[in-house]
């Protein structure tokens, strides 16, 4: 598994277009994804799990990847999450 | 009598006149409470039901992507319709109205149940924008239910031409349902600014009034309506002065918006022939999208700050050449200019745990700390340089590339001095390392923004590649006044003369250098200041990438002589208001010539 403290680079935070790009990323892995934050935690191929996660932009959110693609899952996601865009 | 006024909440800015149609959908059909059926023959209505509200959002999506080419539907609205659509899909909530279906409940009760716990849930969070997301999952909540009842998932309503569609409350859905063709306008008792059905009202151009409560009462279908969406009213039967003045105002926005249309892929160039470039400003690889789509030349400011601001660790070189690359190749080939970090003062670095200060304003912040923290500053230039070589085409020799590096915040040659030599002496490491073409040529500029530095200009120029004015700090040092300061915010006058002159040394001494002499703040949006700063020698603007539109039209219709003359006689005014009241007649003047060019074309 792998995993990342990561801070929310987007501008509007994970909204909803940034959260259903998201999604969308995370959807094309078979890894399992999940974001955690401030004790809850989120399936990260869920767009009403991910925006309800309330996170905002600066926000510190835990990435983890898991499966046979979790490395390249991984590096996507959190570049996106990192960088405010695909 | 001018008609009755109804105040709401600003919701679409523009304004419209039409009949009053009234939207009430039918309330929906309830199955009664006590009607069961077995866990699968529910479970199949869901599936059935959710098939159906999934179905409606693709044909909702496919007419606004139609409706996208014909320049009627900007991508934030699908954006906006197709995470609807996500969340109707959504595995999460799938998962909770299983588990309510195989505990044995009826669909609807499912439906409900899952719905409320997730509105909950948003309704619970902090940030404003997504506590309204429970408006979101509520709306398509209904349209499941609705679908369960048999009806039509997202309700269509039939609108006679040109009406006023009013309403107690509407979903971004069902506004995407509408015919945009026979919509004028929208009225709603629900929504705020920052609901979604507002922001696919904007999206879609449709001036709306939000918030009016509960104001259906007040109105009989049919009636004459006018909608003020820039400042959130609604009139009942206006009349008389009242009348006019909406009219006019709704004839002038078409005409703005026709003229706006017919320019977008024409070049930002002088009747008489002089290019000026119009760019965007961003703050992350995200912007790009949009900044492209209005028609940007190149990004006239890159703000870097999102890649250090609340964060505990600095970003190394790997992770910040990986987003400027990856903005780089977004802009294929378009110049974009990266600001070096400009934090401190106001926009703390939790990296650097700087110490509070009586005056962040003037104190330690922007190039001061890229100077003395040199790592910071020597890993951005690094991972600038390696993006720009990334982005280099194959073959070797001279070339300049589309990256170039602004330091923030110069307040005398020394500091530009002591960046340079750093500059170089990465430009070296790399070159060195093998990891940047030796003939490859990074332009290195400054923001200017510090009075002194527009004050030695003409020195500077000889030592840096480039000048983009911050007009926003340059006002505000210029007349020490803090723009957010509601007491003092009326000194904070971008057309001064003072402002204006120090940008007129800025454009003067670029042109005697053969350097490039742009601007990076508010006044680069502002189509009033256009003549003023080209005639200045400003020949770059960069601006919010929804003001290049007009600021084009501004360019294409302002000759470079008539531009310096009002420049000249702007920098003999004494006061902001005579400068304001000088441009109101320049572009009075032009109107008039080009409505007479017009007629004589006739």
């Amino acid at each position: 598994m792998q995993r990342a403290t990561v801070v929310v680079g987007q501008a509007e935070g994970l909204h909803a277009r940034p959260a259903a790009e998201f999604v969308k990323l995370a959807s094309r892995f078979r890894a399992a994804v999940r974001l955690a934050r401030g004790g809850r935690e989120a399936d990260g191929k869920s767009i009403m799990a991910v925006m309800a996660l309330g996170a905002s932009r600066g926000a510190e959110v835990e990435l983890r990847a898991e499966g046979e693609d979790e490395a390249e899952a991984f590096s996507a996601l959190r570049a996106f999450l990192e960088g405010g865009g695909a | 009598m001018a008609g009755r006024r109804l105040r709401g909440v600003a919701g679409s800015p523009g304004v419209a006149l039409g009949p009053a149609f009234v939207f009430a959908p039918a309330a929906r059909a309830e199955r009664p409470a006590t009607a069961s059926a077995s866990p699968e023959a529910e479970r199949a209505r869901w599936r059935e039901a959710r098939a159906r509200l999934e179905a409606a959002y693709d044909a909702l999506l496919e007419r606004a992507g139609g409706a996208e080419k014909a320049g009627e539907t900007a991508e934030e609205g699908l954006a906006i319709l197709e995470a609807q659509r996500m969340m109707a899909a959504d595995p999460g909530l799938e998962a909770a109205v299983e588990e309510a279906l195989a505990a044995g409940r009826p669909a609807e009760a499912a439906v409900r149940e899952a719905v409320d716990r997730y509105a909950a849930l948003f309704a619970g969070l902090e940030d404003a924008y997504l506590r309204q997301r429970a408006e979101d999952v509520r709306e398509i909540g209904e349209a499941l239910l609705r679908a369960l009842a048999g009806e039509e998932p997202i309700p269509l309503a039939e609108l006679p031409p040109g009406s006023i569609l009013c309403a107690a409350e509407l979903g971004a859905g069902a506004l995407a349902a509408l015919d945009r063709q026979a919509l004028a306008g929208l009225a709603l008792g629900s929504g705020g600014p920052t609901s979604h059905v507002a922001i696919l009202a904007r999206s879609m151009g449709v001036p709306a009034v939000l918030g009016l409560g509960d104001f259906l009462g007040e109105l009989r279908p049919g009636q004459r309506l006018a909608v003020d969406g820039g400042s959130g009213e609604l009139w009942i039967e206006p009349e008389g002065e009242t009348l006019a003045r909406l009219e006019a105002a709704a004839r002038r926005e078409r005409a703005e918006r026709e003229a706006l249309a017919a320019l977008a892929g024409e070049p930002a160039v002088t009747p008489d022939g002089l290019s000026v470039e119009l760019a965007a400003n961003i703050g992350g690889p995200g912007d790009v999208g949009p900044a492209l789509e209005a028609g940007a030349e190149g990004v006239g400011l890159f703000r870097t700050e999102f890649l250090v601001t609340g964060r505990e660790t600095l970003p190394g070189e790997e992770e910040q050449a990986e987003v400027y690359r990856r903005v780089l190749e977004a802009m294929s080939g378009r110049p974009v200019i990266f600001r070096t970090f400009d934090v401190g003062g106001d926009k703390p670095l939790p990296a650097l745990a700087l110490a509070p200060e009586a005056n962040p304003f003037l104190g330690y912040r922007a190039i001061r700390i890229g100077l003395e923290h040199a790592e910071l500053l020597r890993t951005q230039l690094r991972a600038i340089l390696r993006a720009a070589a990334a982005v280099a085409p194959e073959a070797g020799g001279e070339a300049e590339s589309p990256a170039r590096v602004m330091l923030p915040m110069v307040a005398t040659l020394e500091e530009v001095r002591r960046a340079r030599h750093l500059f170089e002496e990465v430009r070296r490491e790399l070159t060195e390392e093998g990891r940047l073409p030796a003939g490859l040529r990074v332009p290195l500029g400054i923001m200017v923004e510090v009075p002194s530095a527009a004050l030695i200009a003409r020195q500077l120029a000889r030592e840096v590649d480039f000048f983009s004015i911050g007009s926003n700090d340059l006002v505000q040092y210029t007349l020490a006044a803090d723009r957010t300061n509601e007491r003092v915010a009326g000194l904070y006058q971008p057309l001064h003369p003072a402002v204006l002159r120090l940008i007129g040394l800025c454009g003067e001494a670029a042109a005697e250098a053969g350097i490039l002499c742009g601007l990076c703040g508010e006044m680069g949006g502002d189509p009033r200041a256009t003549a003023l700063l080209v005639g200045l020698g400003v020949r770059e603007l960069s601006m919010a990438p929804a003001s290049l539109a007009r600021v084009k039209r501004e360019v294409r219709r302002t000759p470079l002589a008539e531009a310096r003359r009002l420049a000249a006689q702007a920098l003999e005014c004494a006061t902001q208001a005579e400068v304001e009241e000088l441009v109101e007649r320049f572009l009075e003047g032009l109107e008039a010539g080009a409505a007479g060019a017009g007629a004589e074309g006739r």
